[in-house]
């Protein structure tokens, strides 16, 4: 990976969080009677939409989207 | 029967298909070239493309199939959740490349990429026959999707398919991939009116939230241990392979500029954020008791759960809504296998020389006929249980061209044997344990972690051997080319 796209790392960030069931498949607590199973996944959905728009924001200030439009790899 | 929830219900069927014809004079191009015609000229800004990939990837069978999943078994219908939660981020790093290769080099369809790349046809005929067997019974489950919203309306199944077909049929084949994506705008916005309504009014007249799922039986509200590995890996497999189909890569070529891509993987989550609610619907309709009725079953749940809360006026609104929300993907799926045939196939193999226009004439037959056969996959009976088993198994085999597809973005010294290879083995095992289960569940039981063994997705297993495959084969071929004349060669075309 070029240095410039360590901020890429934040990304896999979502699949820790949901792809290990142990983390969050609880009875309890509970939010309007929704156990954490189903909230959890819920915020998720959230979290990880906010992360993708920060780690586009931080590509766009450094200008990024102009050098990565001409990737090589074919 | 309501005749007003009818009278809604067609007027609202009969607006689409006139946008759908409008949608010809949209953005103007020549719709005799395949680009045009199959991809909208390359020209769609962040807001059509959030409209149309989420139209399209969120379809109507979705909608019925998953809070049915939730119905009858529960919590692992929830895996719908997690699997379009980390799409998205896959989507932002990989989809931008691709794009840009594609637009660059002109190329219509994954296989055309595939064919560039490894310059095989014969790997890229691999991948466009797959994207095809994957695709139609996906269409299939559309029409389904709209005979499930019809029946609980009463009136003639077939008559109505039909008229609903004969519409798609045609305004797909006048105005393209236009004609979906300006639907989409209309269908997309109904569904978030249905959704966003429903998600007060039902839990109101059930006696709020916690009075819902106190009502559901506890197994159903948690995931049991024995499927944790199960969920993961399913959910894990579906988001690799989503974007790999070929309706989800034509969405995306259709788009403007990498900026639109990336925009979108942030945008496209509120669309799993809906899914996740209209998965909630599951629960509403086991607190409401709902009884599912033939010869639909669970898949009926939704619609019935729809009339049960709504005035007849609204209830025909949001079964217009799941309709014509099956006419999107229906529509882009038709395009897309089309351009599959069209591209890797007919010209390839058949018409060399088939000028531009030809092309995008065949497509177009291609369309149509692609669509006759999902139709017959559901009104000839007997046959809808087969759509449903080969949707599952297509899953399973368009996974296997990631390799083809998306490796091949990053890794250079992919080696074209060795990711033929590594497809046969990923279809031929993840086909051997899909019959073995007697298809009826993409999970089965693996001889690892105890003694009781693990329930896996047998797509990403099959997907994990073929990798293997790939990896060896590649070094192998690396080796036996050896180095100086690995120094000798331009990067991309490996002399095979």
């Amino acid at each position: 990976m070029r240095p410039r796209n360590w901020v890429l790392v934040v990304l896999l960030i979502p699949f820790v969080a949901v792809l290990w069931p142990p983390l969050y498949a609880h009875p309890k607590p509970t939010i309007l009677g929704m156990p954490m199973f189903i909230w959890y996944q819920f915020a998720w959905a959230i979290i990880t939409a906010a992360l993708t728009i920060v780690v586009y924001a931080i590509q766009q200030e450094r200008g990024e989207a102009a050098s990565t439009e001409r990737d090589d790899a074919r | 029967m309501h005749a007003d929830e009818i009278l809604i219900f067609a007027a609202f069927g009969l607006a689409v298909t006139g946008i759908g014809f409008f949608a010809a004079r949209w953005q103007r191009g020549d719709l005799d070239l395949i680009e045009e015609w199959g991809l909208a000229g390359r020209r769609f800004g962040t807001v059509v493309t959030w409209f149309l990939l989420g139209g399209d990837l969120y379809t109507a069978y979705t909608f019925v199939a998953v809070p049915a999943l939730v119905f009858g078994s529960g919590a692992l219908g929830l895996f719908a959740l997690p699997y379009t939660i980390i799409v998205y981020p896959l989507v932002f790093v990989v989809m931008p490349k691709l794009w840009q290769v594609a637009r660059d080099r002109g190329h219509v369809t994954a296989a055309d990429y595939v064919k560039d790349r490894f310059d095989s046809r014969g790997l890229a005929l691999l991948i466009a026959i797959t994207g095809i067997v994957a695709t139609m019974p996906y269409i299939a489950l559309q029409i389904l999707g709209i005979a499930v919203v019809i029946q609980v309306l009463g009136i003639n199944i077939e008559a109505a398919l039909l008229i609903a077909f004969l519409a798609l049929a045609v305004f797909t084949y006048v105005s393209g991939l236009r004609a979906p994506a300006l639907i989409a705008l209309v269908k997309d916005t109904m569904i978030w009116i249905t959704v966003l309504v429903a998600i007060v009014v039902i839990p109101a007249k059930l006696g709020g939230f916690p009075a819902i799922f106190a009502k559901v039986p506890a197994s159903k509200l948690n995931l049991p241990p024995a499927l944790f590995a199960g969920y993961s890996t399913l959910a894990l497999g579906s988001a690799l392979a989503l974007f790999l189909y070929p309706h989800a890569i034509t969405g995306t070529f259709a788009s403007k500029s990498q900026r639109v891509i990336k925009r979108n993987s942030a945008f496209l989550p509120a669309y799993s954020f809906l899914l996740g609610l209209i998965a909630l619907f599951g629960y509403m309709a086991i607190a409401a008791g709902i009884k599912p009725v033939a010869p639909y079953g669970a898949n009926s749940a939704v619609p019935l759960l729809i009339q049960f809360a709504f005035p007849t006026w609204f209830a025909g609104f949001a079964l217009a809504a799941i309709a014509i929300g099956a006419l999107v993907p229906a529509s882009v799926m038709s395009i897309a296998a089309a351009n599959l045939f069209t591209r890797n196939i007919w010209t390839e193999y058949v018409r060399p020389h088939a000028t531009p226009r030809e092309e995008s004439q065949v497509s177009k037959i291609v369309s149509l006929l692609v669509k006759v056969g999902a139709v017959g996959f559901i009104l000839i009976p007997g046959l809808t249980k087969y759509a449903i088993t080969l949707q599952l198994a297509g899953g399973v085999w368009i996974l296997q061209t990631l390799p083809a597809v998306f490796l091949a973005l990053y890794v250079r010294r992919l080696d074209r044997w060795a990711v033929g290879l590594g497809w046969l083995a990923g279809m031929a095992t993840g086909t051997y344990w899909l019959f073995a289960n007697g298809f009826s569940s993409s999970l089965t039981v693996y001889p690892i972690g105890g003694a009781a063994g693990t329930k896996l997705y047998i797509g990403l297993v099959a997907f994990a051997i073929n990798l293997i495959v790939v990896a060896i084969g590649s070094a192998v071929a690396v080796a036996a080319r050896g180095g100086a004349r690995e120094r000798a060669e331009q990067p991309e075309r490996t002399v095979a």
